[in-house]
């Protein structure tokens, strides 16, 4: 139980860690945003009080350093300075740090932060003032709503006490409802100038105790009417109920006696208004009770939020849950092929209705994994932060489409390549602001980075405003290490996509920074078992582009399943145009030519059965599959298209991972097991084949017109 | 000399601080606005500070308007002094008082959000 909490505590940290950090970050960049400002400090202040209610003594004491200097911030005594920034950040990964190590007490690095801190403060402010609402550490706190009726004495102006500045301090312990009571003022003709005749009514929710409250009223104690009561008990783990009507608040307040009350009930009006017009209970007192259970109904509210719109479960058990989809799509496919080999109409039916549902329920399964890959975004804030800060660059970052959802495991996986991608481009990309205002460019450099949908497949780009690349220099570079030969022609495109073969790096010295041993090729790899391409495109001097295209998810996906000879196959239903029959004649001259023509173009064709290797000869008349793929239409020819197919993936054993053309397999409702198509890898494959084929045919024309 | 007069509403612009220090002479100028007509409109537009006597005295002058069946309304009420105030003091309400129903009260909506 105690276990569970803590962990529901640290993953909410986790998350406030995080939004801390984007917030310092934006707060970096608008220092007068006082918005911000509020919100960083609201972040520590949460971390401060849950911490303490969990037992994290040290990160709440620590918490509290930082958060006097925030608060002088906040009230314009300190100003937003780099300098603050980044203790604070820091500040916040120590926190993080003693989150996951549980320590009950601060370590070194801690101390020499609070001690930044305080330096900062007695920099500005030589006499620090003495702490009124310090946080009891030590004891576990739990949040409290009080009641508090302050009623100060009409002579309290004249003892220089301003009672609104003791209002200030109750509303900075926690969450507050202030209702004023103005009954008491008298007319303009008996009203005395220096006197002060209101009172208030409060109700606060804090994790301090009553003793802290009465502490805040302690320099007025005898000049004073102070009541508080304790009237609900917080408790997180609490199912939350309804808050009291409003005739029980009012009978706790001794407003009301029950028979009075009792009066009252069962009428049409609302209670409130029946008791004022019958100048029962004063307004004032009325507005009070109301602001008291409005109050208590946002505090119970926040928590049913917090419980009800958003459950946090383990990623292991929607693992297995997408698991268990994937095989009862596998099973339903086979009812469903049963029913339809069948002739029983009603059981047909139930298929059908089978189908529909699993589709539904794959589709929910699938959507509960989808995670928005601004996650992932507000990472890289802080990393190009603190590289740009390493390298002595100034170097700005650019999101769009933060919102654009993806597949959680997809999302976990690209986390390295894209700091790769990143690290690369204001390593290798972003010049030194110097050399940038010599070339006319801003001192600031700037990282883009964007994800959108497009079709089954999310495209990620990450551009730089930098160097660019050289074709020259790289192609020079890749002849050096033996990559390729000296008198290999490749295009612009072709130089650009050396840098992700293995062994390249094309920075001459190892930079602590993105020289790290490993190079684009590993970003290649990753990218891969994510079955996803990338693309690089680049504008010497003008900066670069990695465009990563990757599938939405990584577990199921609808197909066609084709046949040639014994063998099924699937192509991704998301790349398919159309299918149409070609007759023995028509194919044999496509084949010949490597192109068909379609509605009067002239289109690739590729025969999968000679890609693939498979032996026999095609049937008389051949079906081909017009894909689009890599930006272009290509014909596939096959014996058989079988029909749509629910595809669950499952990836190869590590011996067949790397065949070219095939991505996985899936198994079917018989049992048989069916090849999913890499379509983008088959028509690479078919292009450098028939570039290849047209430079030998270019050089034997060559060599019959010399 | 601040005072202008349209029709029967006479019009009582206020300028600098609704403080304690102020008290007694707004109390005065209040009192004397409201025995020449029978509808005061208080002009806060130049107000700079406010504090918990000059809400005070704010309710006192509207209370006293009631009692004697007048009508006091006030113009400018978004100034920042004002609105600061409130906020502070918890003049926010939705009730009104005993001598001013909700629809009435100075303190009822009128806020910025």
């Amino acid at each position: 139980m105690e276990d569970r909490h803590i962990k529901a505590f640290k993953e909410e940290s986790y998350d406030i860690l995080g939004e801390l950090e984007a917030l310092l970050l934006e707060l970096e960049e608008n220092p007068r945003d006082a918005g911000l400002i509020d919100r960083v400090f609201g972040t520590m202040h949460t971390i401060k009080g849950s911490g303490a209610m969990f037992g994290f003594d040290a990160v709440s004491e620590f918490t509290h350093e930082i958060e006097t200097v925030l608060d002088m911030v906040r009230d314009g005594i300190l100003p937003v300075t780099s300098g603050l920034i980044r203790l604070t950040l820091s500040a916040r990964d120590k926190i993080l740090e003693m989150l996951d190590s549980g320590t009950q007490s601060l370590d070194e690095e801690a101390l020499a932060i609070v001690a930044g801190f305080r330096k900062m403060v007695e920099v500005e402010e030589p006499e620090k003032k003495e702490e009124t609402t310090a946080f009891p550490s030590g004891e576990p706190a739990v949040l409290n709503t009080y009641r508090i009726l302050f009623k100060p004495r009409s002579d309290i102006f004249a003892t220089g006490t301003n009672p609104l500045l003791l209002l200030a301090e109750l509303r900075a312990m926690g969450e507050s409802a202030i209702v004023v009571q103005t009954d008491a003022i008298p007319l303009l003709a008996d009203y005395d100038p220096e006197a002060c005749y209101v009172s208030w009514e409060i109700v606060l929710t804090t994790a301090l105790d009553e003793n802290a409250i009465r502490d805040v009223f302690i320099f007025i104690e005898d000049d004073c009417e102070l009541i508080i009561t304790r009237i609900f008990e917080h408790d997180p783990t609490m199912e939350c109920e309804n808050y009291r009507r409003l005739g029980e608040i009012l009978l706790d307040r001794g407003e009301l006696t029950p028979e009075v009350l009792e009066t009252f009930l069962g009428r049409h009006k609302p209670l409130g208004e029946q008791l004022v017009e019958a100048k029962v209970v004063l307004p004032e007192k009325i507005e009070a009770a109301l602001s008291e259970q409005e109050h208590v109904r946002q505090v119970l509210q926040r928590d049913r939020d917090r419980k009800a719109s958003s459950l946090r479960v383990d990623a292991a058990r929607l693992d297995s849950l997408v698991d268990l989809v994937g095989e009862l799509v596998t099973v339903q496919a086979r009812l469903s092929q049963k029913a339809a080999g069948g002739n029983d109409p009603e059981l047909q039916l139930i298929a059908e209705s089978v189908e529909r549902l699993t589709e539904e329920l794959r589709d929910n399964a699938m959507s509960i994994r989808m995670v928005p890959i601004g996650t992932l975004f507000s990472r890289f804030r802080r990393l190009v932060h603190d590289l740009a800060g390493e390298l002595g660059k100034q170097v700005q970052i650019i999101t769009e489409g933060a919102a654009t959802e993806l597949d959680k495991t997809v999302i976990d996986q690209l986390n390295e390549p894209l700091v790769h991608i990143i690290r690369n481009a204001i390593d290798h990309g972003i010049e030194p602001p110097s050399q940038r205002e010599a070339l006319g460019k801003s001192t600031k450099g700037t990282i883009y980075l964007a994800a959108e949908h497009a079709g089954a497949s999310v495209v990620i780009s990450i551009s730089d405003d930098g160097a660019g690349l050289d074709p020259e220099k790289l192609k020079a570079k890749a002849v050096e290490k033996g990559i390729i030969n000296q008198d290999d022609d490749l295009s612009d495109e072709e130089c650009y996509a050396l840098i992700l073969r293995p062994g390249f790096s094309t920075s001459a010295e190892v930079t602590g920074v993105s020289g790290r041993g490993v190079g684009m090729d590993v970003v290649k790899r990753s990218i891969d078992s994510l079955r996803g391409t990338i693309g690089i495109s680049s504008r010497p001097g003008q900066g670069m582009t990695v465009s990563l295209r990757l599938p939405l998810t990584l577990a199921i996906i609808d197909g066609l399943l084709v046949s040639i000879g014994q063998g099924l196959f699937v192509i991704p239903l998301s790349v398919i145009d159309e299918c149409v029959e070609l007759s023995r004649d028509e194919a044999a001259r496509s084949r010949e030519r490597s192109m068909m023509t379609f509605r009067g173009e002239a289109l690739p064709y590729v025969s999968l059965r000679a890609a693939l290797g498979i032996e026999g000869d095609p049937p008389d008349i051949e079906k081909v599959v017009l894909v689009n793929a890599m930006g272009k239409k290509t014909g596939f020819s096959v014996d058989q298209v079988i029909g749509q197919h629910q595809t669950v993936i499952k990836t190869l054993s590590r011996v067949y991972g790397n065949v070219e053309g095939i991505s996985g397999a899936t198994i079917l409702g018989d049992g048989t097991v069916a090849l999913i198509l890499d379509v983008n890898q088959l028509v690479m494959a078919e292009r450098s084949d028939s570039q290849r084929k047209s430079q030998i045919i270019g050089l034997r024309r060559a060599e019959t017109v010399s | 000399m601040n005072d202008t007069k349209s029709n029967d509403q006479r019009q009582l612009l206020l300028e600098g601080e609704l403080t304690v220090n102020q008290a007694a002479i707004l109390r005065r100028k209040l009192l004397d606005a409201l025995a020449e007509g029978d509808w005061l409109e208080i002009d806060l537009d130049q107000v700079t500070a406010v504090d918990l006597a000059g809400l005070q005295l704010l309710c006192s002058a509207h209370r006293t308007a009631a009692a004697e069946g007048k009508r006091l309304t006030i113009k400018n009420t978004m100034v920042p002094a004002l609105q600061e105030a409130r906020t502070v003091s918890g003049f926010i309400m939705q009730q009104g008082c005993r001598f001013n129903s909700g629809t009435d009260c100075f303190w009822v909506g009128g806020m910025e959000q």
